[in-house]
């Protein structure tokens, strides 16, 4: 993974002072609320509901266990041990102090972490496949992209004060884990005829309250004008994004009202101006940042004995291994997935006891590097096939071995009202109810693969649109009310959900699931997928079974 | 109103227009006009010594690329600190080809966003009507000294541009021997006074 | 539905976020059943004068008033949101804190 030489360790340190320095200011009264607002945002700092919420960038979602173990101290000493991983590749902290963040951004500056544009109307931490390296289906590793871009963004003095915020992420492999259709800007590695690595540069995606699936502004962008391209692109944004209204500006809106066309001509055209320039990223660079990112050293291995055994004779371990495990690109290894949402549990926290746990076994088993997930879940990217089952007992030892990964267990949920100042309804209650609900595990399975997604209020930040079920919280005269959804896909046939019906109350959630459920357990044929029947369907099979035709 | 012009306290010596008649205006005045003036006024401003304009956020940069050559100044505003426009304005007219004059901020501006200002193509700021004009001053160097060096080139900067002229921000950085597109690393200001000095235009 | 006529001021301590209330002596109290209820237009105006000195003061962030229902034991919020940042999040897991309760 990166290293940061001299030069990235004092900019961190010198952000940190920065920070250190601004918050002296407010506490002496020299900025107000109102000025230090955008100072502590853009420093990952929130008021929410109960307390400060500190977020914390995890660029690409690669972290060391070194890092990790950081991020248990810190749970432990400025907060109240655990942490909440997001939808983003970030990690919240609930309970900070205003006076302890700059000790905090401290202690993350010596691990080679910082909380820098985790929020604030700039460029966001840029997400990657959390895959990338290990996966059999890749081009590229997306995270040397990632990086560069996460260097280039890093307090850019033009884009730090844009219209809205502004999300890129980045994935380099055929099948598409980082939802890239629905960011500002996603990145998807390609291959072209002269078998040349670009991108192609899809814009104006998004979630929140006007869900849109991306465009496809160019098929093909050499990789060395990467940083140029986008440079126009957040140019153009930087320039023409509505100002007037919140709702509208964010650059999905600019590409609706100016039309793609249009706003395809106005990047180009200032592309043409700038590139080849200062941009243009010479090979040897290139090349530098890839140097960190080189693939651990594994050796192919045949098929292990010992391992097929072990999930003959335990079947919860196979069971683990049919859902937690993806092919790697080594043969011999596998790509392990932890599961953050335990029956009942929060989906994406973990203690510190567990982060710890996961450093330990991801320094015995899988070269001390873990990722994060998008859907807030870890992953140890090269484990060996002879490992897996002494690493699947240290993580049922830590609580950690829940067998759901992709199946409706597997919830994404935001921290919805019960931390978030913004949110209309809770969240996260919801999830523990539904995951209850579904715990018997061969019943998950029966169902088998399907996501679904809550939100606490229609900024989305748990994808709600995006989930096979999405569940959105709204307030109906002071009460928690759920809208539902069905059809949403993140993946290559991004699609934004439909909305079932009338909204349904707090205690009916859990009902109008499993009535979805029971529908698509009758009306599906053989093995299909719950998407597929429902795309096949459509919705009104289900909309008959929850609302009934009286 | 009071400015600070790369980090040096200076008096604002720039009249508007104000709807007056420009035949009736000494030709030694420093004047200040609109887009729409400078393109209805056209030769009758040519008499000038000094001519600035004064764009507005929403302006577009491009259309005056012509004028630009001969504009001494650009004033760029920011009604409200998080209205980014200026940036994005500042740079487009640092970048121009031929422009060298001076690049005014006014309006709504935070002193921790001097650095982004600076490194965006201004070099002067109108200090906000409660400001001490003194620690804006300070502000300017102490915030341009913060970081040894930035993950980005901008035009404050060496630049490496095959198609025109390094920008003139360039006379105040040792130039770095290695440039490098991410990680500009350690550009040392030598000393408060000679790097001022070296932005006098 | 009880009249708005009744009003909790309450905010976030600057220096460490934590909900707090104003009480009938001018304190920032975190106990909500301590809190000064406002019954008329008189009582909410005086609250939200003393919270702006509170805020000019920099010891709270945010101040705003918030319907309740008066009880006998304690004031109840009509909304959810007020309750839930009153009793702390209802997801169920001991977030009692640790860094005071050693
Ligand atoms: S979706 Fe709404 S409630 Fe959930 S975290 Fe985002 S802003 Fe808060």
């Amino acid at each position: 993974m990166y290293a940061y030489d001299d030069f990235d360790h004092a900019f961190v340190r010198e952000r940190a002072n920065e920070f250190r320095e601004q918050v002296a200011r407010r506490l002496a009264g020299e900025l107000t609320e109102d000025e230090f607002k955008p100072l502590r945002l853009m420093n990952g700092l929130y008021l929410q509901l109960h307390a400060y919420m500190l977020r914390v960038a995890i660029p690409y979602g690669t972290l060391s266990s070194a890092q990790m173990r950081r991020l248990a101290v810190i749970a432990r000493r400025w907060d109240r041990g655990y942490g909440h991983f997001t939808t983003r590749q970030n990690i919240q902290f609930n309970w900070p102090k205003l006076v302890d963040t700059p000790d905090i951004l401290d202690s993350l500056a010596e691990v080679e972490m910082h909380a820098i544009q985790t929020s604030g109307n700039c460029i966001r931490n840029v997400t990657a496949d959390p895959f990338s390296g290990a996966a059999a289906d890749e081009i590229e590793d997306s995270r040397v992209w990632a990086e560069i871009i996460r260097q280039w963004s890093t307090l850019h003095p033009e884009f730090t004060f844009l219209p809205r915020k502004f999300k890129i992420a980045v994935t380099g492999a055929e099948s598409n884990r980082t939802a890239v259709k629905f960011h500002d800007i996603g990145l998807r590695m390609r291959r072209n005829g002269a078998d040349e690595i670009g991108f192609e540069v899809i814009v104006g995606g998004g979630q929140g309250r006007t869900p849109i699936v991306g465009t496809t502004i160019r098929e093909f962008l050499p990789k060395q004008h990467l940083l140029s391209y986008l440079e126009a692109v957040l140019r153009t944004y930087n320039l023409l994004g509505r100002r007037d209204n919140l709702y509208k500006a964010r650059i999905k809106i600019l590409l609706a009202e100016t039309g793609v066309e249009a706003f395809t001509d106005a990047v180009e055209a200032e592309w043409e101006r700038i590139r080849g320039g200062a941009l243009t990223l010479p090979e040897d660079e290139i090349r530098r940042i890839e140097a960190h990112f080189a693939p651990p050293l594994l050796v192919a291995a045949s098929p292990d004995q010992a391992f097929a055994e072990a999930k003959r004779a335990q079947p919860d371990f196979a069971a683990w291994c049919r859902s937690n495990l993806f092919a790697h690109r080594v043969p011999g290894h596998a790509i392990v997935t932890i599961s953050l949402k335990p029956s009942g549990g929060i989906p994406g926290d973990a203690t510190a006891e567990q982060m710890e746990a996961v450093a330990d076994l991801a320094d015995r088993f899988s070269h001390g590097e873990i990722r994060v997930t998008h859907e807030q879940n870890l992953v140890l990217a090269d484990v060996r096939e002879a490992d897996l089952f002494t690493l699947w007992q240290g993580l049922v030892a830590a609580e950690l071995a829940t067998a759901n990964i992709g199946l409706i267990s597997d919830i994404i949920a935001c921290p919805g009202l019960d931390y978030c100042n913004l949110a209309n309804a809770r969240a996260i209650p919801v999830a523990q109810r539904i995951s209850r609900h579904f715990s018997d595990p061969a019943l998950v399975e029966e169902i088998g693969p399907i996501t679904l997604n809550i939100s606490g209020c229609i900024n989305a930040c748990g994808h709600h649109h995006a989930g096979h079920i999405g569940i959105l919280g709204v307030d109906k005269h002071g009460e928690e009310f759920y809208q539902i959804t069905l059809g949403g896909a993140a993946d290559d046939d991004a699609t934004v959900g439909r909305i079932l019906g009338p909204s349904v109350p707090y205690d009916g959630v859990v009902e109008a699931v499993e009535n979805v459920i029971q529908t698509y357990r009758n009306i599906r044929t053989g093995d299909e997928r719950f998407i597929d029947t429902v795309r096949r369907a459509g919705i009104n099979p289900f909309k008959e079974a929850l609302y009934g035709t009286r | 109103m009071a400015l600070v012009k790369n980090g040096l306290v200076v008096d604002d010596l720039w009249e508007s227009l104000d709807g007056r008649d420009p035949d009736t205006i000494d030709a030694k005045t420093a004047l200040l006009v609109s887009p729409a003036e400078l393109s209805a006024l056209g030769q009758r401003l040519s008499r000038f010594g000094q001519l600035g304009v004064a764009l507005a956020p929403a302006d577009d940069v491009r259309p005056l690329a012509e004028d630009l050559k001969r504009l001494a100044l650009v004033a760029l505003t920011l009604p409200k600190f998080n209205d980014g426009r200026a940036f994005s304005q500042a740079r487009l007219v640092r970048e121009a080809d031929g422009f060298k004059g001076e690049i005014r901020a006014t309006g709504h501006i935070l002193r921790d966003q001097l650095n982004f200002l600076r490194r965006s193509g201004v070099d002067t700021i109108e200090v906000p009507d409660d400001g001490d004009v003194d620690s804006w001053a300070r502000a300017w160097d102490a915030e341009a000294r913060r970081f040894r060096g930035y993950y980005q080139t901008a035009v404050d900067h060496h630049s490496n541009r095959a198609s025109s002229t390094p920008p003139t921000v360039l006379r105040r950085w040792t130039a770095p021997t290695a440039v490098s597109v991410l990680a500009t690393n350690a550009i040392v200001i030598q000393d408060a006074t000679s790097y001022a000095g070296a932005w006098a235009y | 539905m009880a009249k708005i006529s009744h009003q909790i001021m309450t905010a976030n301590r600057l220096e460490d976020g934590v909900v707090v209330y104003l009480d009938a002596q001018e304190r920032w109290v975190e106990n909500l059943s301590a809190a000064a209820i406002a019954e008329t237009k008189a009582d909410a105006k005086f609250l939200t004068a003393r919270a702006a000195v509170a805020v000019g003061e920099r010891r709270v962030v945010g101040p705003y008033l918030f319907p309740v229902e008066p009880g006998a034991a304690r004031a109840r919020p009509l909304s959810q949101r007020e309750h839930i940042r009153a009793l702390g999040p209802t997801v169920g897991t001991d977030f009692s804190d640790s860094r005071t309760g050693g």
